[in-house]
């Protein structure tokens, strides 16, 4: 009788500790699944991110191919009656304008290695709307306001 | 004597129904990889190049003035389609630098995106005043 009882008080006790595991083990659960929430959450966020980022890499490489494009067709621009602009013939006819130009071209490619780097605008380039207020040799990165006509 | 053997055995019951095993508990701390903390160098400011032109008509003008100025008469030069090779390697270069730069601060933005990305370099930065042209 008493072994009967002594029994039975055995195995609530094992179930109640039993139950107490699978509680915790529920929470534990709960808590995993918060958990794998978060983390495919943050892959979203990252997910979003990495587009953001490749957009604007993107962006930036189409800016400096049309930089690229420039620099070509400066030296190839044909004119009005439709002859190719040969800048050796330029300077050879009128080589103090050309030697100003250049000068001044040199001083503008310098500040585009500066803006290259991370420089920032100043206030001039950031303000330039105008032919004459650009820097030609980097127009796309040097003044991001300016409109072509 | 059927006693002596119960009781043991009832308390063996009792007691092992009150143990408990204790669960094994791992903890799992999380601890974050030292920032490397690298500053993008400072912008560096390019020498001011004077370009001369030279053709077959000015040359004598040109070495003349050089020698009065006490540079030595000397020319390291290019031709018309080498200058627009050079003008355009420039170009690719100044690209590159910033395709990289970009790349750069695109790694810190998602790799670090708490920290400014070297503000400081940026902000103390002059844009050098280059000198007009000298005839």
């Amino acid at each position: 009788m008493l072994m009967g009882a002594g029994g039975g008080l055995w195995y609530v006790q094992h179930l109640k500790s039993e139950n107490e595991i699978l509680t915790l083990n529920n929470a534990k659960l709960n808590d995993a699944v918060d958990q794998q929430q978060a983390v495919i959450e943050q892959q979203l966020k990252d997910i979003e991110q990495i587009q953001t980022i490749n957009l604007q890499l993107t962006e930036t490489n189409t800016k400096l191919t049309a930089d690229l494009q420039l620099a070509e067709e400066k030296f190839n621009k044909v004119n009005a009656s439709g002859e190719r602009r040969d800048i050796g013939n330029l300077a050879l006819n009128k080589p103090k304008s050309i030697e100003r130009i250049e000068r001044k071209r040199e001083q503008q490619r310098a500040r585009c290695f500066e803006i290259a780097q991370g420089s920032p605008l100043t206030e001039e380039e950031l303000n330039a709307t105008k032919k004459s207020q650009i820097n030609a040799e980097c127009t796309n990165l040097a003044n991001p306001n300016y409109i072509p006509y | 004597m059927q006693n002596v053997l119960i009781l043991p055995i009832l308390t063996i019951f009792l007691i092992s129904g009150c143990a408990s095993t204790k669960q094994l508990e791992i903890f799992t701390k999380e601890i974050e990889r030292t920032p490397l903390n690298l500053q993008l160098p400072p912008v560096e400011t390019l020498e001011q190049v004077n370009l001369i032109i030279i053709t077959s008509d000015n040359q004598e003008e040109v070495f003349a003035k050089m020698k009065e100025q006490n540079i030595d008469p000397v020319i390291f030069g290019y031709s018309d389609e080498d200058w627009e090779l050079v003008a355009k390697n420039n170009v690719r270069m100044r690209n590159h630098i910033v395709k990289l730069r970009a790349i750069i601060e695109a790694y810190q933005q998602y790799y670090e995106p708490e920290k400014e990305d070297s503000e400081e370099s940026k902000n103390n930065f002059e844009p050098k005043k280059f000198n007009k042209d000298k005839d």
